[in-house]
């Protein structure tokens, strides 16, 4: 059976948790730098794999981001439906002043 | 003034038949945009927190990356010298980039469900039928008007607040139909979106160095690896260093480990930050999908009544 991701993050992050340790409590400058030349390569590999896994989300991101887009767009619709009823009052307000403006110029014409 | 006095009667009685009607409407019809609207700030501000807190995770970690490999080519200059190819980014900008459009369409949203389920729009409706209220009350004033028009029994007032009074229901009723469904639609992308930014986030290794995954263990071992890069150059160099120098140097370490335990938690506050953002649009579909509550209805249908006598007084005033 293969091993998960987690798995193999794991096996890696152990052995760079060993080495550190092991570094802290190495006596000489030259075994430090051999245990340092062997967790810098480890930290490298463990980065690769971080990277990767964040990587391998990325592309999820984007069609979850079409759908707000389209949500939100509807809800604009929405908003200017009732932008649309206010604004009949306005035209019917219109008609209102325009007939009474007719009525007023009419009474004068006429009288 | 005895014919007068019966007018007003009638007229209050027609206003008391109207508010009733339209009060019984609204009762029936329900009122979910002050709930909706209630909750929305929460939503909304979890979205910027989220939003914030997710690009101080990223930079955090990409900043110290840089930091290691920097100290990296320190320790190493004298045999591996410098080149631009040991200098790299964690992530790609568009990695990040895609993750923040995403949270900056949330924003968006929540912006539009404020603006949707607010009072802006019913305020507006009702100026503008008060504009048109005084228009007629202009129009069937003219000596003209009421030379074409037999009868007088027209009353502007009761007209206008009924026009005001339906427009708002059918304002109301248009909301009602449409933004639970849209609220529905937005849970799921919004749940799954948390979900990706807190694997993102991952988690710290435990003592033994497993269970680490993410930004939290890209950190961890970043602040790590930088304790032993700045280790390697003081062994290397103490021989040479002034005492400032070297004291400088041997000080930030214990700083360094209490900045990686600080940014390790404030990490993990990061993830709590969207946990609250499922929450909060959680809390609207509750607000809702919530079965009538009928001391809240009575108090919507009271407040109704009140908010439509108010109105009417409004235009009573301007005659």
């Amino acid at each position: 059976m293969d091993p998960t991701q987690q798995e193999v993050h794991d096996v890696f992050e152990e052995l760079y948790h060993t080495l550190t340790e092991a570094y802290w409590v190495a006596s000489t400058i030259t075994d430090k730098d051999r245990i340092r030349g062997a967790a810098d390569a480890v930290f490298d590999i463990v980065t690769s794999l971080n990277r990767a896994d964040i990587r391998s989300r990325t592309e999820e991101f984007a069609p979850l981001k079409d759908k707000v887009i389209i949500v939100t767009q509807k809800l604009a619709a929405l908003q200017s439906e009732i932008d649309s009823v206010i604004h009949n009052v306005s035209v019917a307000t219109g008609v209102v002043q325009a007939i009474s403006k007719a009525l007023e110029f009419g009474a004068k014409f006429f009288v | 003034m005895v014919r007068k006095s019966s007018m007003r009667t009638h007229s209050r009685i027609r206003y008391s038949v109207l508010a009733c009607t339209f009060c019984v409407v609204v009762f029936s019809a329900g009122c979910i945009s002050p709930a909706v609207h209630k909750n929305v700030p929460a939503f909304a501000n979890a979205v910027t927190l989220a939003t914030e807190n997710t690009k101080s995770a990223f930079n955090a970690v990409e900043q110290q990356y840089e930091n290691v490999q920097a100290e990296r080519i320190v320790v190493n200059y004298e045999k591996q010298g410098f080149n631009p190819n040991m200098v790299q980014q964690f992530l790609g900008p568009e990695d990040l980039e895609v993750r923040l459009s995403l949270l900056e369409a949330l924003q968006q949203y929540a912006f539009t469900l404020a603006e949707v389920s607010g009072d802006k729009q019913l305020d507006q409706f009702d100026d503008k039928t008060r504009a048109l209220g005084s228009s007629l009350q202009a129009l069937t004033g003219q000596p003209a008007f009421q030379r074409l028009v037999s009868s007088s029994a027209l009353n502007v007032n009761v007209a206008t607040a009924a026009v005001n009074a339906m427009g708002r229901w059918f304002i109301e009723r248009k909301r009602q139909r449409r933004l639970p469904q849209l609220i529905d639609e937005m849970q799921e992308p919004v749940r799954t979106t948390a979900e990706l930014l807190e694997a993102d986030i991952g988690n710290a290794p435990d003592a033994r160095g497993h269970g680490g995954n993410g930004l939290r263990d890209q950190l961890w071992n970043e602040y790590s690896e930088a304790l032993i890069q700045k280790v390697a150059f003081l062994d290397h160099n103490k021989d040479r260093m002034d005492p400032g120098s070297k004291m400088e140097i041997i000080r930030s370490l214990p700083q360094l480990v209490r900045q990686r335990s600080l940014a390790d938690q404030t990490l993990k506050q990061t993830k709590v930050t969207l946990s609250t953002l499922v929450d909060a649009h959680a809390a609207l579909l509750r607000a809702i999908r919530s079965k009538t509550d009928i001391q809240a209805s009575l108090s919507a249908l009271i407040a109704e009544g009140q908010r439509i006598k108010g109105f009417y007084d409004s235009l009573q005033k301007k005659d």
